[in-house]
């Protein structure tokens, strides 16, 4: 009977202890099996999104008093992607990028979009300049966003 | 005693149900992880085996001549030429030779035509020397004969 009180104490303090390392233990494991499991969804949509210049690399056209140049690119993936989440860099220099005669943000599977590409700087290349073009699209489902980024080389035509 | 035993106890089951939510967690990101390896992309191949350019003394004429060499019967809608450079168009705007044509299937060889190429004199589609052909991920470039 003497033990009593303590052996209730004992029980106490472990089944607090064992509470507070179970919340912790599960919490954690909670965190890491929904990290995964976004990160797979995400390597799927990434696998559907896909991109592709169809304008010839060999000839684009560049305006140097412009600082402009127009592009093809067609949707190669199995979804839809968000035409207003293209990105592009020409040699490295990030372009303001416009769809021309696009209805809507939706970019259907298979549709080409022609892109005039605007240089936020003045940008001023010689003819046949050769250099990298960097073109990056979303898709238009968020949950979760895929994304793809195709780089190409292109020789300008001024 | 008793309290360090049944604190043994349920962190012992806590640790059996981890694992196990672990196990199932792998096996649901194996499966995912394959999901994202089958996702199958268009793959089409084609060969432009021709690009005929003719000029009757106030128009040109260009005629394509495709061949689906692949394994991927390809929507003609997703197909997309272009001359010297210039902007693309979806070859669904050509002349096909047979009608309606919509797809060309593996093996097929079909023959397009464009007509009233610079019949303005403008210069513009005068005499092109290339053409290049793009769909989806595979694309190709021949000289004009």
């Amino acid at each position: 009977m003497g033990d009593g009180p303590s052996e209730m104490i004992m029980l106490m303090t472990g089944l607090i202890v064992a509470g507070l390392v179970s919340a912790v233990l599960l919490s954690t494991w909670d965190t890491i099996s929904d990290g995964l499991e976004n990160q797979g969804e995400l390597e799927v949509q990434d696998a559907k999104t896909r991109a592709s210049l169809i304008s010839d690399p060999s000839l684009i056209a560049w305006d140097n008093t412009a600082d402009r140049a127009f592009i093809y690119v067609q949707n190669s993936g199995t979804i839809s992607l968000n035409i207003d989440d293209t990105y592009v860099f020409l040699d490295g220099n990030p372009m303001t990028v416009t769809a021309v005669d696009a209805g809507g943000v939706t970019w259907s599977k298979g549709v080409a979009i022609k892109f005039q590409i605007d240089a936020n700087t003045d940008l001023t290349f010689t003819d046949g300049t050769e250099c990298f073009l960097t073109v990056g699209v979303s898709s238009l489902s968020t949950s979760p966003t895929g994304t793809y980024s195709l780089t190409e080389v292109v020789r300008l035509d001024i | 005693m008793a309290g360090s035993s049944v604190a043994g106890l349920i962190v012992g089951t806590v640790f059996i149900v981890i694992f196990a939510s672990a196990t199932i967690t792998l096996i649901e990101n194996v499966n995912k992880a394959q999901e994202a390896s089958e996702v199958e992309l268009p793959d089409p191949e084609l060969t432009l085996v021709s690009a005929d350019w003719t000029w009757s003394g106030t128009e040109g004429t260009m005629v394509y001549t495709i061949t689906n060499s692949g394994t991927e019967t390809v929507n003609i809608d997703h197909i997309y030429l272009s001359k010297d450079g210039n902007d693309p168009f979806s070859c669904s705007t050509l002349t096909w030779d047979s009608s309606p044509a919509i797809y060309i299937f593996p093996g097929e060889t079909i023959v397009a035509t464009e007509s009233g190429l610079d019949a303005s004199d403008d210069d513009i589609d005068d005499n092109p020397q290339t053409v290049f052909l793009a769909v989806f991920e595979y694309s190709l470039a021949v000289s004009v004969t």
